[in-house]
This record gives C-alpha cells, sequence and structure tokens, in this order.
C-alpha cells in the first residue's frame, strides 16, 4: 500500500524492517488509534520484509464475517504457496468435504515447521476484529477465534495491528501517532486538480490541528471543503466528519448517486480494479464526485483501490441501497471476481482460491451461487442463512412458505454433511425447520446436537426453549430452560444481552399462549437493573400481570383492559363527571361483555368503590332495549364478547331520595386490538404447527 | 372419596369431570386402559388441576385414545399435558381447524388464555399426529377405532363443508363408545344443527348412558336424536360463565331433558368456584336461590362441596348395559323431575339426598 508522504511515517516503516528482519520468532504490536495508518503501515512492510528475502503473508480477512476463519486460513496458505514453501497441500485446506479442525491443524503443521518458520513473517491486520463479538456472525466467531490464536501463538515472526483482546506473549509496541501535515496536503499530485484547491483550503483552516489528524480524516475534511465550510470542523471525530459527509451528499441528486457508488464499493471485501468503479457507476458522478470517491473514500494499494473498513460500516449503516440494488451489485461483484479467478494463472493458486472465495461471497448475496464452489462449511452457512434471510423477507414473514426455505434447509444439511461437529449448521438446520413446522421429530436432535457443541451459546438455547413452547411440550421445555440457566450462569445482571436474546423470545411465547406460572419465572430471572432499561420487558410484565388476574379471578371479574391493567381501579375514563341535566354521578360499575345470547348481553360487572376497596363482582344481564337506552356509544347488535364498558349510576343529589330520580349510563370503550408498540414481537407463527395439514 | 378410587377390573366405567368450567369425560375400558374425551385444565395460583392427568398418575395407568372433540377452552385445556403422559393409540381431532389467520392478540386477556390453550392443544395434536402417524385419526361420522375391548365410534362432523363451520361448537365430535350391548353416548358441545345432519342411519342413538351435549343447553337438545333404554343415565357439565348452563327455567334445557328422563345428573352447579386466586368455599345453598326453577324440578344435593376436585359423576356398566354402580362427587348435583307441587321455591325445592 502506499504509504502517505508522511516523514515520521517512514521513518517508523524503516526502523521496523530492520528489527523484524533481525528477531526470529518477534512479535509486533502495531498501536495507534483508529484510522492511524496501522494496516497502511503492515502492507508497506510487508513490501519491504519480501525484498529481505523473508516470506510476509498477509493475513487480512474481512472482519466479523461468517467466513472470516475461513478466508484468513486460505490467505495463510496463499502467502506460503506464493513463495513456494507448500505446494499441493493447499488444496487440504480447501477441500469441501473435511472438517474444520483438520483443517486447521494442516496450517498449524505449516507453521510449525522449523524449516519454513524461519522465514515467514506473518502479519496479521487488525486479528481483534476478526472474530464477531455480536449479531448473527458471532457464532462463527469461533473460527475465527482459532486463527487469530494459532497466528499469534506461532513461533514465526508476527506483526499484528490494532486492538487486541487476549494477553501477547511479550510483543514489542509500536505505537502510532496520528499526524498528517500541511506539506502532505499541499501536494498537488495526491489530490489531483479538482481536489488541491480544496485540499489547500483544509490546511489553511484547520493547519494547525494537522498534527491530530488522521490521513483518514483529512481525506474526509477534503471532501466536506468541497461543499461547505471546514473551519468548523477542527476538532470534530473520525466518525462525525464520515457522518458529515454522508449527510451532505444526500443533499443533492449528485451527492446522492455518490452515496450509492460509496454504499457499493463498500461492499467490496478486498482490494479491487478500476474498471469495477465503472461497473457501480462512478461514471455518472462529475469531475468533483468522482475525485472525491477516488482520492477521499479509496486508498491505493499498489495498482489497486481498497476503502477504509471504518468508511465501510458508514456505508452499510447508511443503508441506500435497497435489498434488490444489493442483490444487483453483489451479482456484479461475484461476476467479476469469477472471470478475475478464471484469468489467475493455475501457478497463483492461493491468489485464485482467494479470489473464488471473493466471487462465492457475493454470490451468496446475489442469491446466485450457481456452480461455484464452496471450500468451508462456514461458506454454507453464510449461504444457508442468506437464502433463510431472502425467504423470511423484511419486514419479516412470519409464516414464509416452506418451498422458498427448504433451499437454506438444503445447504445447512450439506454443510453437515462437511463438518458434523458445526453448530451453527446444526442450528439453523433445526430452526428453519421449526419455521416452517416441519416433522419436529427430526428437528429437535439438531437443536440439541447445537447446544451439545457449542453450550454457552444463548440463542441455541432461546431457540430451543421456544420450540418446545410452540409444540406445546411443557415439562421438556422447563428442563431445556432449568439447564440453559444453568448453563449459562443466570442470573448474571453483567450480561444484558443474554436477557435480550433469552427471556425476551422466551417470555414472549409464554405469555402469548397464556402459561402463566411459567412466564412468571422467565420474568422473575430478570435482575431488576436490566428490566429497568428494557422497555420490552416491562411491557412484558404488564401483560403478564393482566392475564394473572384474568386467571385468578376467573368468572367473577371484568377481564383486565390489557393496556392498562387493573383498569377499574383507575377509572372511570368515559363516564361523565356530571350529565348535562345536572345529575352527577354517584357510584359506577366497570363491565365486561361475557357473551351474547338471545339478545342479551350478558355482563361480568365490578362495583368500584373509592380507595383501595376491592371491587364487588356480580354478574348483570341486559337486554338489547334496556342496554340502547342506556348507552351513551353503539347499540347492543354491535357489541361482540370482550368488550369493555363503564356503566355508571347518576342521580340529581345526594340526598337519600335521590335515588328514585336514579339514571344508568353506559359507555362502551374502543376497540383497540392491543398493539402494544414496547411488547417484543412474535415471530415466527406460533401456531404454525397447529395449522399444519 | 376421589373419582378414580375402587374402579374395578372387567366392568365399563365412565367418569364425567366438571367443575363450574370445564368438562373431562373418561371412559376405563375392562382391560384397564382410558379412553380420554377432552381434558379440561384449571390453574388457581400457582395451582395447576388436570383430572385426566391426575387420575392417570393415581391409577399409574395409561390413555388408550384421547379425543379432543371441539377446540373450545373448556375441553382442551389440558389436552397438551395429557398427550405427554403415559398412553398410546388414537389421537382424535376433527379437523381442520379455523384458526385466526394471524395472532394479534387481543386487548381481553381472557381471549388471549384460550386462544393459547387452543393453540397448545392443536400444537400437541398434530406434534403427535407427525411424530407417530398411525395415531391420526382425523374424526368423520362413522370412523371407528378400537381401544382394549371397546369400540369408539366418531358421530360428527359428516365430513362436508367442514371449512365453513366456523363455530367451534358445530363442528363438536359426540363418540358413541360401545362394549358388547353397553352404548355410552358422549355428546361434545355439539348443537342442534349438528345432531340435524346427522346421517339418517346414525339417529336415533340408542345408548345406556348420555354425557348430555353442550352443558344440557336448550340449543343442544333433539328429541329424536336419542334413544335412550335401561337407566337412562343422563350426566352433563355445568358452564358458569356467560349466560350460565344447563338453565332451569321453564322452557330451557334442563326442563326439556326432564321431559325424556327422570333425572339429571349434574357434575356440579354452573357457578364459579374460583375467587381471589384460591379455592374457595361457596355458599352453595345461596348460589342455588337464585337459580330460577322450572315448576316441577327440584334438585337433590349430594354433598354440597365446592372444592374444584369433587365435581364429577362415575357409572359403572356391565357388558350388558347394566348399570352396576353410579357415585357421585361431593359437589355433584340430582336434578329430579318431581309432580308433587311446591308452595316454596326456594327452601322446598332444594333437599339433602340422604
Amino acid at each position: 500500500m502506499t504509504l502517505p508522504p508522511l516523514p515520521e511515517l517512514h521513518e517508523k516503516l524503516d526502523a521496523l524492517t530492520e528489527d523484524v528482519a533481525g528477531q526470529p520468532a518477534g512479535l509486533w504490536h502495531l498501536r495507534g488509534q483508529a484510522s492511524a495508518g496501522k494496516s497502511t503501515l503492515l502492507r508497506a512492510l510487508g513490501a519491504r520484509l519480501a525484498a529481505r528475502e523473508l516470506v510476509p503473508v498477509l493475513v487480512a480477512p474481512p472482519p466479523a464475517q461468517l467466513d472470516t476463519g475461513g478466508v484468513a486460513l486460505v490467505e495463510v496458505g496463499a502467502g506460503l504457496r506464493h513463495a513456494n514453501l507448500i505446494n499441493g497441500e493447499l488444496e487440504d485446506v480447501v477441500t469441501a468435504h473435511r472438517p474444520w479442525a483438520v483443517k486447521l491443524d494442516k496450517v498449524r503443521g505449516w507453521l510449525g515447521d522449523a524449516g519454513l518458520r524461519e522465514k515467514i513473517v506473518l502479519l496479521c491486520d487488525e486479528p481483534g476484529n476478526w472474530p464477531a463479538m455480536h449479531g448473527d456472525e458471532a457464532p462463527l466467531g469461533e473460527h475465527a477465534r482459532d486463527v487469530a490464536d494459532l497466528l499469534l501463538d506461532t513461533r514465526c515472526r508476527r506483526v499484528v495491528t490494532g486492538r487486541i483482546d487476549r494477553a501477547l506473549p511479550q510483543p514489542t509496541v509500536v505505537p502510532l501517532p496520528l499526524r498528517s501535515d500541511a506539506e502532505w496536503l499541499a501536494n498537488a499530485e495526491e489530490w489531483g486538480d479538482v481536489l488541491a484547491p480544496w485540499a489547500a483550503k483544509v490546511s489553511k483552516s484547520i493547519g494547525p490541528s494537522l498534527q491530530q489528524r488522521s490521513p483518514l480524516d483529512v481525506r474526509l475534511l477534503v471532501a466536506l471543503a468541497a461543499h461547505r465550510d471546514v473551519g468548523r470542523y477542527g476538532d470534530a471525530s473520525r466518525r462525525g466528519l464520515a457522518t458529515d459527509l454522508w449527510a451532505t451528499l444526500a443533499e443533492s441528486p449528485i451527492g446522492t448517486k455518490t452515496q450509492r457508488v460509496w454504499a457499493q464499493l463498500a461492499l467490496l471485501r478486498i482490494p479491487f480494479d478500476e474498471r469495477l468503479l465503472e461497473g457501480v457507476g462512478l461514471g455518472a458522478l462529475d469531475s468533483l464526485h468522482k475525485e472525491i470517491v477516488r482520492r477521499c473514500l479509496l486508498f491505493r494499494e499498489d495498482q489497486r483501490l481498497v476503502m477504509h473498513e471504518m468508511l465501510r460500516a458508514d456505508a452499510r449503516q447508511g443503508k441506500v441501497l435497497d435489498p434488490r440494488a444489493l442483490q444487483r451489485t453483489h451479482k456484479l461483484f461475484a461476476d467479476d471476481y469469477t472471470v478475475r479467478f478464471g484469468a489467475v494463472a493455475v501457478a497463483e493458486i492461493g491468489e485464485k482460491l482467494r479470489l473464488e472465495m471473493e466471487a462465492y461471497h457475493h454470490a451468496t448475496y446475489a442469491g446466485d451461487v450457481g456452480q461455484r464452489r464452496a471450500f468451508f462449511a462456514d461458506q454454507l452457512d453464510a449461504l444457508g442463512r442468506a437464502l433463510s434471510r431472502a425467504a423470511i423477507g423484511w419486514p419479516r414473514n412470519p409464516s414464509p412458505r416452506a418451498g422458498r426455505v427448504q433451499p437454506a434447509i438444503d445447504v445447512f444439511a450439506e454443510a453437515l454433511r462437511w463438518d458434523e461437529h458445526d453448530d451453527y449448521a446444526h442450528h439453523y438446520y433445526a430452526y428453519n425447520r421449526d419455521l416452517i413446522a416441519a416433522d419436529p421429530c427430526e428437528t429437535a436432535p439438531h437443536f440439541e446436537r447445537a447446544i451439545e457443541y457449542a453450550p454457552g451459546r444463548v440463542w441455541w438455547r432461546a431457540r430451543y426453549v421456544t420450540f418446545l413452547i410452540t409444540l406445546a411440550r411443557y415439562a421438556d421445555a422447563r428442563r431445556a430452560w432449568d439447564t440453559a440457566r444453568d448453563a449459562l450462569g443466570l442470573p448474571d445482571a453483567s450480561a444484558p444481552s443474554t436477557y435480550e436474546d433469552l427471556h425476551v423470545w422466551v417470555a414472549r411465547l409464554l405469555i402469548h399462549r397464556g402459561q402463566t406460572e411459567f412466564a412468571q419465572d422467565v420474568l422473575a430471572d430478570v435482575p431488576p437493573e436490566v428490566l429497568e432499561e428494557h422497555a420490552g420487558l416491562r411491557a412484558m410484565y404488564g401483560r403478564l400481570r393482566a392475564l394473572v388476574e384474568a386467571r385468578a379471578r376467573g368468572a367473577f371479574t371484568p377481564g383486565p383492559y390489557l393496556e392498562q391493567p387493573y383498569w377499574w381501579k383507575r377509572g372511570p375514563f368515559l363516564l361523565p363527571a356530571r350529565l348535562r341535566d345536572g345529575r352527577t354521578r354517584l357510584e359506577w360499575m366497570a363491565a365486561r361483555v361475557d357473551q351474547i345470547h338471545d339478545r342479551e348481553l350478558h355482563l361480568r360487572v365490578a362495583r368500584v368503590f373509592p380507595r383501595a376497596i376491592e371491587p364487588e363482582i356480580g354478574a348483570l344481564t341486559l337486554a338489547f332495549a334496556r342496554f340502547d337506552r342506556m348507552s351513551l356509544d353503539v347499540k347492543a347488535r354491535e357489541l361482540s364478547a370482550g368488550r369493555f364498558l363503564e356503566i355508571g349510576k347518576y342521580v340529581k343529589t345526594r340526598s337519600g331520595s335521590a335515588a328514585k330520580d336514579a339514571v344508568l349510563h353506559v359507555r362502551v370503550h374502543p376497540i383497540g386490538v392491543w398493539e402494544g408498540h414496547d411488547l417484543p414481537p412474535l415471530f415466527p407463527d406460533p401456531a404454525r404447527y397447529a395449522r399444519q395439514p | 372419596m376421589k373419582a378414580w378410587e375402587g374402579l374395578e377390573g372387567g366392568k365399563l366405567h365412565l367418569l364425567v369431570f366438571g367443575p363450574d368450567y370445564g368438562e373431562t369425560v373418561m371412559v376405563r375400558e375392562p382391560s384397564g386402559s382410558w379412553i380420554v374425551v377432552d381434558s379440561l385444565a384449571r390453574t388457581v395460583g400457582r395451582r395447576r388441576w388436570i383430572p385426566a392427568v391426575e387420575t392417570l398418575r393415581a391409577l399409574r395407568e395409561r390413555w388408550g385414545c384421547v379425543v379432543l372433540t371441539h377446540p373450545h377452552q373448556d375441553h382442551a385445556g389440558g389436552i397438551a399435558e395429557l398427550l405427554g403422559e403415559a398412553g398410546a393409540g388414537p389421537v382424535g381431532c376433527a379437523r381442520p381447524i379455523q384458526l385466526a389467520r394471524d395472532w394479534t392478540e387481543t386487548d381481553d386477556a381472557e381471549a388471549q388464555l384460550a386462544n393459547g390453550q387452543q393453540e397448545d392443544a392443536l400444537a400437541a395434536i398434530v406434534v403427535r399426529w407427525r411424530t407417530d402417524p398411525s395415531t391420526r385419526w382425523e374424526m368423520r361420522t362413522g370412523d371407528t377405532k378400537l381401544v382394549g375391548a371397546v369400540a369408539v365410534q366418531a358421530l360428527h362432523p359428516p365430513g362436508v363443508r367442514l371449512r365453513q363451520l366456523t363455530d367451534k361448537n358445530r363442528l363438536a365430535t359426540p363418540v358413541l363408545v360401545t362394549w358388547g350391548d353397553t352404548r355410552l353416548l358422549l355428546g361434545a358441545d355439539l348443537t342442534a344443527a349438528g345432531w340435524n345432519a346427522l346421517p339418517a342411519g346414525v339417529v336415533p342413538i340408542t345408548h345406556d348412558a348420555y354425557k348430555v351435549a353442550h352443558h344440557a343447553s336448550k340449543g343442544a337438545f333433539v328429541h329424536t336424536a336419542h334413544a335412550p333404554r335401561g337407566p337412562k343415565l343422563w350426566i352433563t357439565t355445568p358452564y358458569s360463565k356467560a349466560h350460565k348452563l344447563p338453565r332451569f327455567e321453564d322452557g330451557e334445557g334442563v326442563a326439556l331433558i326432564l321431559g325424556v328422563v327422570e333425572k339429571l345428573h349434574l357434575t356440579g352447579v354452573p357457578f364459579a368456584l374460583a375467587r381471589r386466586g384460591e379455592w374457595e368455599r361457596t355458599d352453595l345453598a345461596r348460589e342455588q336461590k337464585k337459580v330460577k326453577l322450572a315448576k316441577e324440578v327440584v334438585i337433590e344435593v349430594t354433598g354440597a362441596s365446592t372444592q374444584v376436585q369433587d365435581h364429577w359423576v362415575r357409572a359403572t356398566f356391565d357388558d350388558a348395559g347394566q348399570l352396576v354402580e353410579l357415585k357421585h362427587g361431593p359437589a355433584a348435583v340430582i336434578v329430579v323431575r318431581d309432580v308433587v307441587p311446591v308452595r316454596s321455591p326456594v327452601r322446598r325445592r332444594t333437599r339433602r339426598r340422604r
């Protein structure tokens, strides 16, 4: 990668090259803030070391993706193969029907070879970011972690960048301060004719603070300067700059097109050719925005272009591409990589395989894998996930057609044929079967196997418990729940995401099914501090209270109004305190229409008293005609069972004789299908098995 | 005494459980296997009472056939738990049951509880069918299954235009249990339209005992459907919600039934039992005063209990259709036709049975 012309960076590179070359088995850790140039320095170091007859092996897989571990293994193999340190053995790593552990051992063997390790320099770019920590990718993070650990623990020379969560064996720390300078900004060749004036403007506006700015910051500032005054960005963060640039682009049609180019290029995970720029619509931009894309959003690495990982993430958050556009773009890239890996000479098998993996990745999201090869079960897992998501759609279809989900199930089944220990494939094979209510006897063992292989995975536990609840196998669900709590060490207030992933889903389904006791136990497990922060859990508490109340009071009381449990204690909500004829409300009853039969309304009523006195419960039958005389709202024939009413008794005075003048009036609560904003959604269709033919 | 205590082998035993709300009918065939028709479940506080499960566990016996006559909460609440108990054999249910297209939860907590139990029951049945396809019994008029020494025959639905039936009672499935000459008719909640739709060869149904359909409602009474013989043992369960069943006024269900048989055995009176989360005894006599009795109708109280587990009636038959033994739970009552005019409707119409 081309280093920015910053003297200090070049000095670091010189010193580091000497140091690494002179110390076999050493470990160097390049540290610095985000976008300080660590990755750039790492790549430049690779080029220098190659000239010193060492074998630099750059391992820079896309972080936190399902195939990160596999890509990292292939990159190690490709680097060694490129230097002819291994021959046909690389095929062992990419042979499909071979478990992950076997492939990992193969690479461990290469790196452990005393003859090879003298020459190898592993250049690991941000290995701390390889394993996904959250989200759907997290389960396969284990594979990425396996590779990271393997590389960091080997006895080759190793240079690593970025944050590392684990302890490193006595690394030599190389700090990289953020530092740009005015000279770089004034370099017309660096910025080209179009951007040079804006670069000069940036230099003038924030010159003194350039020392605190990374090259990426400066590039964003130049892009911003072309649109607005950048004087106010003196102390803006990198993220703030990118956000403002994104927002600025959104203000004009040409800017919007630029956003789309940015978003499409952000899908690429490895350096790419100039010609892809045309494919994503760069040609439709004016010269200013073309240059912003080329010189501000992209870096040049040898003859290729690359987007900084942080800018890729920014574009993903922007969500300017709809699913169809995303699919189209992935198709473009899949086809391009397919052509590229086809054109690479067989001798460069490492590069060929790496490109083939990229082609498979993009084909996965293009929905068109076709005859392309996958090398790892992880890639099949990614494909299965993409197919499953496509079948479910967004917003999620709670009852996707079986025919649409089946391809995902087939892919996970294939992944299991490749690697029986793939807990991800076991789980999602079962999950997608469960989604379409396929034979639960075949589904259950796969949920169980996934838990067996990855007992700490919260999702595996949650989905198994909800599967059992859906089948109405409550005794089994209880056992699975208790086992999950023990295995996950619950309660544990320090892990709020566990409650989000486990308790919310389990409790939600139990509440839907009216399993109040079980739901109470699940929610009681949530620490108060977690509950306080989670509106969904609190909403479930409210609904559960209402169900418990309804069940406990049975036929004696008006059914609780779910949106307002114990509503009769707070009412009346609709009855006026005084009528137009001067009568005042003496007392009132809360009521629920229990049944309508033979032109009579059968009500359950609660005569409500002030203060904390328990209401007096009873039944009341009103003929339609009488109800219609009392109603201030709808007619009796418009009512249905389950409607809630308020019945008020109004008198002229509060004296004893006034009772003779008493009149009754009824107000009817509107139908308000409960759409609690905070109540977590139910997914998938909880009645899917019951609906099966 | 528990309902299941002292059951003799070699006989046909009919147990009908029915507290204020919910119904379970169990038939123990002579070799000891149970046919369970519907399964009520009651939850108060953290206690769950499912008489079918309790009976099987107490006797350490197995079910040999389970039938869900229709998925109303009072019949379906304990089906899922029951299917989790030891047992094997046909699991019957009329299909298709029309489930709501979505599951939007309403404001009404009671409706949500009912829907949840319906979903549980149907899911458990469908899963059972798929786990063991030999258990699948999609009931239609005339289908018969053999369970031990008895035959269990579905009488309804006839299998046409089922998808158009949205009223689940209209879809209900009465069954006829036959052992030798003994015939027990278990009427489910089938209403008159359903009885009248039965094929000509099926009605009138000869029987030695009848679990009266739909809690002895007027709307479920079809005189021409029945050909009672022998002891004319008619048993029903109450329904304490809404307009309460059975009703005792002139022209209502009880009066109509007492035009056919002399006595109606009720597992309990139609008044709610649960209050404030605990089982409480209510003043039965006071509740009975509220009943508007038709002329010539008398309620005989057998034990005056209001404990939920005391609401049952048990009958034992030999294979000739002879009633060998009849027992009532302490909360059961018998409604009789009494030709003696009474002057004080409350005090004299209610009398303790000795």
